[in-house]
């Protein structure tokens, strides 16, 4: 019996120092930010980031210096008998709770120590509780201080380390509102510094470091998805959170030549075409939906080209539906239920699957949409189509669906074996690899390297922001003066060739 | 005819592959600066790609408290989005982006904790630790 009596008096203690431990909030200087080492610098940092304010502190690990442990916080000297003024000590707001505020001081030295307070040379410890005042016009909404207030004088010995104790007025314990407390090193003459450390603060942290350290509010959030409406795009709808596109302005070009494996004209407007791709995401940082806009400008080509895309290494299975694009018949696809294209490990997903159905040419024959300036012109296509994605099981990050991810490429002609990427963007399953190698391209499936020529020139650009395209049977470098230069240092130099700065085009020679 | 097709063939094969020989971006010097897209010529690792991808290592902060919020890379007036996520400050993560690649500073905000960053590699560090206040030094 009395063994039973023993284990439940230590269960007792044991849950009550858990208890006590999680209400109360310490400073020991002795912690540094996780993948840091510690060290003075790092250990304050830490401190400061969690919301802790240090007037005319640093942190010491000299041994001379130390109260506990490996650090402690040392003050400027204590020649300021203001407590707003001198070295001071600010804990994070909390909900306080009942008991002492504890910390551990000593003094550095003896010299121009000494007297009662107010005298030349005191030195002591002023602990003030702050409220919180919303209206307040400072930054940290500190209000009045409470009355109850605390001063505890250094004795002698003062370089012996001290523990000071201060109660909670009991008139604020579990009021349910924040407060901050407020330690003050005053003093009059010398140049003595005081090491403190230790201090332990009964209470809850109530403090948001993201927030300016201001108290933990109740964030409003209509949808109850964990994001704050202020950063919530979809501030009624609980199944999204977030845009995350690219461009993340406007649009982004797409050039083609189609003649691929032979070298074309390198006019780049067989087919130009811009995107925008917007991968909306949840709270918990998944990929709900694809929304992926295409607006069709010119079709230089005269062959009736497809386009399409896919994610490099997205599979088929996350994907729920797809709709949106324009898909014609005849066509040389065929389709899984959930709309990406069968036959392939990825999922591919048909943009449209005849160019010359959006942009038609006109007067009865075939190509030169919108290339030709004498031609009357055909409005832009645009396609809008919305992928959705799993949200359950296997779902999907933001960092498989990346634009260094993203696969677009023309399908020529209507033969579906033939494909045009950007370079070194492989191609599809359904791909007629005999193609890959031969006349001008320099493809090498083992090196991963494809749709180049020898000399490395591509078959596609993609440019991130949406510029003019050339004119029929123009040169790429006639209408962007700065692209030789560009290209020709590999990318080091004149890296905003496609901006529309002075002398950096030739519209002549722009469509 | 037999013969005659068979040199109609040989001779448009020449013709073709002269073309292509004439037309051979391998015959171009390299000292001169090109004058068309044909001349160009490029080493085997240049990507085409007016854009660079970034990625961003973010090391957690331990809080107190679990503290969650948006977590935004910008651009430098923080009107073109990166990146955009609900995150946990404890918490190491990669953001992975796109910058555009005259794009040489980026803006990291979470909550009020807000740095500007230079973009001089593809892979960058990001902690959230800020420098002392004004008022805390003295």
């Amino acid at each position: 019996m009395k063994i039973i009596n023993k284990i439940a008096i230590a269960l007792f203690f044991s849950a009550n120092a858990i208890l006590a431990n999680a209400q109360t909030v310490t400073l020991n200087c002795e912690t540094a930010p996780t993948g840091l080492p510690a060290s003075t610098t790092n250990n304050i940092a830490y401190n400061r980031a969690n919301c802790w304010a240090l007037g005319a502190f640093s942190y010491t690990n000299t041994s001379g210096q130390i109260v506990a442990g490996s650090y402690s916080a040392r003050s400027n000297s204590m020649s300021n008998p203001d407590a707003n003024g001198s070295a001071w000590i600010k804990a994070p707001w909390m909900k306080l709770s009942s008991g002492n505020i504890t910390l551990k001081v000593k003094m550095e030295g003896t010299s121009g120590t000494g007297g009662a307070i107010g005298s030349a040379n005191y030195k002591a410890i002023r602990i003030r509780i702050a409220t919180y005042n919303p209206a307040s016009l400072s930054s940290s909404k500190e209000g009045a201080f409470l009355s109850d207030s605390f001063t505890y004088l250094i004795v002698t010995p003062y370089t012996n380390v001290q523990n000071i104790s201060f109660p909670v007025p009991s008139a604020i314990v579990g009021n349910n509102n924040v407060y901050k407390v407020m330690i003050s090193f005053i003093g009059a003459g010398g140049n003595n510094r005081a090491n403190a450390d230790d201090i332990v603060i009964p209470g809850t942290y109530w403090a948001n470091p993201t927030n300016n350290c201001l108290p933990q509010a109740l964030i409003v959030d209509a949808d109850n998805d964990g994001v704050q409406d202020s950063d919530d795009a979809y501030p009624s709808d609980a199944t999204r959170a977030y845009n995350n596109v690219f461009p993340s302005t406007g649009y982004s070009s797409l050039m083609f030549e189609d003649l691929w494996p032979t070298l074309g004209d390198y006019d780049f407007n067989d087919y130009v075409v811009d995107y925008k791709i917007n991968r909306v995401t949840n709270a918990a940082n998944k990929v709900v939906e694809i929304k992926a806009e295409f607006i069709s400008r010119a079709a230089g080509a005269s062959r009736p080209n497809g386009f399409a895309f896919s994610f490099d290494g997205l599979p088929n299975s996350r994907i729920t539906s797809v709709t949106g694009n324009k898909v014609f018949t005849p066509n040389p696809h065929t389709f899984n239920s959930n709309g990406t294209e069968s036959g392939q490990t990825d999922a591919h997903f048909v943009v449209v699957s005849n160019i010359f159905k959006v942009l038609v040419p006109q007067g009865g024959g075939t190509g030169g949409v919108n290339t030709i300036s004498t031609a009357v012109r055909v409005p832009n296509d645009t396609t809008r189509m919305t992928i959705t994605l799993n949200t359950t099981g296997t779902t999907t990050t933001l960092s498989e669906v990346t634009l260094a991810k993203f696969n677009p490429y023309l399908i020529v002609n209507q033969t579906r074996g033939t494909e045009i990427h950007l370079a070194d963007k492989a191609p599809s399953a359904l791909v007629n690899s005999a193609l890959l190698g031969t006349a001008s391209d320099n493809s090498n499936v083992g090196a991963n390297r494809y749709y180049k020529t020898t000399n490395n020139l591509p078959w596609a650009i993609d440019i991130t922001t949406s510029i003019p395209y050339m004119k029929e049977t123009m040169d790429f470098t006639t209408g962007y003066s700065k692209f030789i230069d560009w290209s020709s240092s590999n990318g080091s130099t004149n890296t905003d060739w496609y901006l529309n700065l002075t002398n950096y085009r030739n519209s002549n020679n722009l469509y | 005819m037999k013969n005659i097709k068979l040199i109609t063939g040989i001779a448009l094969l020449i013709a073709a592959s002269s073309c292509t020989k004439i037309k051979s971006v391998e015959d171009v010097p390299n000292t001169s600066k090109p004058s068309s897209f044909k001349e160009i010529k490029v080493s085997d690792n240049f990507t085409w790609k007016t854009t660079t991808n970034i990625t961003l290592n973010v090391q957690g902060f331990e809080t107190l408290y679990p503290i969650s919020n948006t977590f935004i890379i910008s651009s430098e007036d923080q009107k073109d989005v990166y990146f955009a996520s609900n995150t946990l400050m404890s918490e190491n993560f990669k953001a992975e982006f796109a910058l555009p690649v005259h794009i040489k500073k980026v803006k990291v905000n979470f909550g009020t904790i807000s740095k500007l960053m230079d973009v001089n590699a593809n892979n960058l560090t990001f902690d959230y630790l800020m420098p002392a206040p004004a008022e805390e030094i003295q």
